[in-house]
């Protein structure tokens, strides 16, 4: 996952890591891409908002590749006009959560994109 | 005849002594309450609300306006810092004044340009053909206007505003970073008070030295140029002090042309900024003052405490000169202008203290300092002045000079902090030093050779000399150090640089 | 007095200036050195606190220094922006057994006004709902920031109770209340501010009556639509029928239109734009419909021809083909060619070039640019 706060970071490694999944936590975009290209994840989850590489390129970026254009991607904003909703559907998003988000849902929704993924 | 030499000599110096003090001691005052609103400001930033400001439905779309000549090498990181700007609704209009080089081309791969026709409000007045209208395919609110350039960033400014859709209008150089919550400081006020505030304005410091990525500041770093390094000090002062000083009394008379937000509807009944003025950043401001204490409204114009805003400063000294030239120019022109306010308690403060002060002080102070010390000096050494005089004349020129710039560096200290590293301190007082004892005695010269010009009349084509400081100053663009994983890619952007 | 004398003032004045100032900076930086080390350890403590309970998991009590407890209030505050769910309600427990609220339910009353902010700010987030009516006093504060932290608070304490307080408060003239904020309180409220709304709409001062017009259409209220209608049609103040018929396009209700049409045709042009806007954005394609907004791109103002032009452009096919009835054949002044005189902004003004963009922007599948 990529979000430039660390309170959301460590937040939502702490819930996956319950769950017993394997968290690998980023602060910006770009690190985050470079580990998705080298071992591609079961899950990706992108803050929009982050300074020098925003979720939606990220997720255009991973989307382009084909290592990684099928990986489901959460995305988690606190902007939530519609036409960024669109936007993040459009860049190929599987699933968009608006911040403040309850951890509980955003759990939901990663059990879901990851069971779709595994059909 | 020697005696009465030495006597006339001598009361003159005593006489500017004076002015000195009164000078200085008028800084000390605006520092006073400039730091007096600082602490309170940043007391009160976690109430800042922002996350609120973003989140409120009401929180006012804005139109930011960012005229363009030649600048292919930072319009795109530009354009997507704005576009990442922390702010729940905006557009970006980029102004193509004219451009030679690739500033379009550039746009145009990177956001698929589309032409789309884009209907004005009429009533600004544009000199330059308008050449075309554009915006990206997939929807971005991103809108390129093309026009013929007349050398004059006003007019790209006017066109800028004539295409602007929402209430709010932010003008912003290209070169100028602009921290993520920028807009929402500087918005703030419009929205907690907004039936009376229509323009806003922050605080400017100069980017050279700090690390920038992908058109925003990551770390601000002192210069390495000493040259930058006064200019720092000397933004840190004037902005930091002189401004929140000025808008704690109700005077403020300058927002930077670099960032401001206006309201769009007083801009546009203003007419949109002058196309005879040098500074036509400070004018419009001084016009809105004007305008709206005639019309006996309630208004405020508002300073928004925070370093938000970022921007080179020139690093070759002919080139800071012609700036600083054409500055002082802007505001002698400015006052001549608009001399049926000066003194004019119609006015209000702007007419009884702000104006008459940057008369005296900033207009034709230059000329009294530079009397001052060369008369001192030439005193000193004809044996017409004796040496404690002197002391004394340069301790009250000069050590409260410098005690004022340590003090607005101990007012950064306790409050905003921007500058991490202990050595970019040391550098700074150091600079402070020089920024008051060489560097101030410089600018005067060029202050008074603005006035000077400003006083022959209009004989130089203005349209030439605005539009070689505009050039010059981008040629300067090396100081930047841009963070980027390869450095390669820094090297291949800049060909011939040779550092 | 010599000039030797006052150099040596003079000297020493600078002297101890300086010093003063250079005392100044060295010790801002060590103290905040100090303050931040100590400040981060404490931090790295309390993280782990806060993010089980951010993550909803049951926490151990834990017995906290008073410094700790403080920082506690800060972050759990910070944590609170940005969890809801049970999420939210652990970190509120946690603030309550820590003694939190308790401290800062008494600094509501304190002698700093940003004491007071802090502890409208805290119990806000923490949802304490004890607390309203200590937050309602603050709204008579002397301070501004004390008022709006209050106002934005109470929006978060979501106690429809609150509303009338503070819409009766909204125009104080010595104590004015931030428009923006009393509506995003409302709004965070949510519908049970409702009725009272409409009883202010009906009868209240202006200020009140400007608030309930906008915060009505953000809350979707549409069975307020006659009302608000009526205030759009009737109300005394031109700003309560702008942001009334602004309301209505965001309702959506198509029982708005015939009074939006009305609006087309009324004297004052802001009415006219928002009106144009709003039918533009319930999207009803009726022929009245098509036509008055036909009728109003030819118009003097640009604001109107754009904003009426982009409503025909949402109008689904009617109002694209009124649109392109509009077109007129392309002459030398609408393709933007250079003319040597000075009014050239006038090649880009006026109902052609609204026609055009509107009609852009629909091929390019666009959302409407409107002015607002």
């Amino acid at each position: 996952m990529a979000d430039d706060d660390v309170d959301i970071r460590e937040l939502v490694a702490f819930k996956l890591e319950r769950e017993g999944h394997v968290v690998l936590a980023f602060g910006d975009g770009e690190s985050a891409l470079a580990e998705a290209r080298s071992e591609v994840p079961a899950l990706v989850i992108l803050d929009v908002m982050m300074p020098r590489m925003t979720g939606i390129e990220v997720c255009r970026a991973l989307r382009a590749e084909p290592s990684t254009a099928d990986v489901p991607i959460l995305l988690l904003t606190a902007r939530a006009q519609e036409s960024d909703v669109e936007q993040g559907f459009e860049t190929g998003a599987t699933d968009y959560i608006v911040k403040p988000f309850s951890p509980r849902e955003l759990m939901a929704r990663v059990r879901a994109a990851l069971d779709r993924s595994d059909r | 005849m020697r005696d009465a030499a030495a006597q006339v000599l001598y009361t003159l110096d005593w006489a500017i002594l004076v002015y000195f003090l009164v000078l200085n001691t008028s800084y000390l005052v605006l520092l006073i309450a400039a730091s007096r609103e600082i602490v309170r400001y940043t007391r009160r930033r976690p109430f800042a609300r922002l996350d609120e400001v973003f989140a409120n439905p009401m929180t006012p779309p804005v139109s930011i306006i960012i005229p363009a000549h030649n600048e292919e090498a930072g319009i795109l990181p530009s354009v997507q810092a704005m576009l990442a700007l922390r702010y729940p609704q905006f557009e970006v209009i980029v102004v193509d004044d004219g451009s030679s080089d690739r500033t379009f081309a550039v746009l145009q791969e990177a956001f698929d340009l589309v032409p789309l026709p884009r209907a004005l409000e009429g009533s600004v007045e544009i000199r330059g053909a308008l050449l075309g209208s554009y915006a990206p395919r997939d929807g971005t609110p991103v809108a390129v206007i093309r026009k013929e350039s007349v050398g004059s960033k006003t007019d790209a400014l006017n066109a800028g505003i004539s295409a602007a859709r929402y209430p709010l209008v932010c003008m912003v150089d290209a070169d100028a970073f602009l921290d993520e919550v920028a807009l929402l400081r500087v918005v703030r006020p419009f929205i907690d008070d907004p039936s009376r505030v229509v323009a806003s304005g922050g605080v400017i410091r100069p980017a050279n030295g700090s690390t920038i990525h992908r058109g925003r500041l990551v770390e601000a770093r002192m210069p390495r140029s000493w040259l930058a390094r006064i200019q720092v000090v000397e933004y840190l002062r004037a902005f930091t002090l002189g401004r929140s000083g000025w808008s704690r009394f109700g005077g403020l008379l300058i927002i930077s042309g670099a960032f401001g937000v206006f309201r769009k509807d007083l801009v546009v009944e203003l007419g949109g900024y002058d196309h005879e003025s040098i500074g036509e950043d400070a004018e419009l401001v001084v016009r809105l003052h004007r305008h709206l204490r005639n019309q006996g409204r309630d208004y405020r114009v508002v300073f928004v405490a925070d370093p938000v805003c970022w921007t080179e400063v020139p690093e070759n000294v002919r080139v800071l000169a012609r700036q600083r030239t054409r500055w002082a120019r802007g505001l002698a022109d400015l006052l001549r202008t608009h001399r049926v306010m000066i003194g004019s308690p119609r006015y209000g403060r702007v007419g009884v203290v702000v104006m008459p002060y940057y008369l005296v002080f900033e207009s034709i102070g230059p000329v009294i300092e530079l009397i001052g010390i060369v008369t001192v000096i030439v005193g000193l050494v004809f044996g017409l002045v004796d040496l404690p005089f002197a002391i004394l004349f340069f301790l009250v020129a000069f050590g409260y000079g410098i005690f004022l710039s340590w003090a607005a560096l101990a007012i950064e200290e306790l409050t905003f902090r921007r500058y991490a590293r202990k050595r970019d301190l040391v550098v700074a007082c150091v600079a402070a030093v020089f920024e008051n004892v060489g560097y101030r005695q410089l600018h005067a010269w060029w202050r008074l050779r603005g006035l000077v010009q400003c006083l022959r009349g209009k004989e130089l084509a203005w349209g030439d000399m605005q539009r070689k400081g505009f050039l010059e100053e981008q040629l300067t663009a090396d100081q930047i150090v841009v963070d980027e994983p390869a450095l390669g890619r820094h090297e291949a952007e800049r060909p011939d640089e040779h550092r | 007095m010599s000039v030797e004398a006052t150099l040596e003032v003079a000297v020493a004045v600078v002297g101890i200036a300086l010093v003063a100032s250079l005392a100044a900076m060295v010790s801002a930086r060590v103290v905040r050195a100090i303050a931040g080390r100590r400040r981060s350890r404490a931090t790295q403590r309390l993280r782990p606190l806060l993010v089980a309970a951010a993550a909803g998991e049951p926490l151990p009590h834990t017995a906290l220094g008073r410094i700790e407890r403080r920082l506690l209030i800060d972050m759990a505050v910070e944590y609170l922006g940005k969890v809801r769910g049970e999420g939210s309600e652990a970190l509120r427990r946690l603030l309550a057994e820590q003694g939190g609220l308790d401290s800062m339910r008494g600094q509501l009353t304190d002698r700093s006004a940003v004491h007071r902010a802090h502890a409208a700010l805290v119990l806000g987030a923490a949802g304490d709902a004890a607390s309203r009516t200590g937050i309602e006093a603050l709204l008579d504060d002397a301070d501004f920031e004390v008022r709006a932290t209050a106002v934005r608070s109470l929006g978060q304490l979501g106690d429809p109770h609150s509303v009338v307080a503070v819409l009766a408060r909204v125009g104080h003239p010595g104590r004015p209340l931030a428009f923006g904020t009393v509506v995003m309180a409302l709004v965070t409220i949510g519908p049970a501010c409702i009725d009272d709304l409409l009883g202010v709409l009906g009868g209240g001062r202006t200020p009140g009556r400007q608030v309930a017009a906008e915060a009505l259409g953000l809350l979707d209220a549409v069975g307020a639509v006659d009302a608000i209608a009526r205030a759009a049609e009737h109300d005394d103040d031109a700003e309560v029928r702008i942001r009334s018929l602004r309301a209505l396009g965001r309702l959506g209700s198509p029982r708005a239109v015939p009074v939006l049409v009305r609006a087309l045709d009324a004297e004052v042009v802001g009415f006219r734009a928002v009106a144009a806007r709003s039918l533009g954005v319930i999207g009803d394609g009726a022929g009245a419909v098509v036509d008055a907004l036909t009728r109003a791109v030819a118009g003097p103002e640009v604001v109107v021809s754009v904003n009426a032009a982009q409503a025909l452009a949402q109008l689904g096919e009617p109002g694209r083909v009124a649109l392109e009835s509009l077109v007129r054949p392309p002459d030398h002044a609408s393709a933007g060619v250079v003319s040597p005189t000075g009014d050239l902004a006038r090649t880009w003004v006026g109902p052609d070039v609204a026609v055009a963009e509107a009609l852009a922007r629909l091929a390019l599948n666009r959302p409407p640019g409107g002015t607002s």
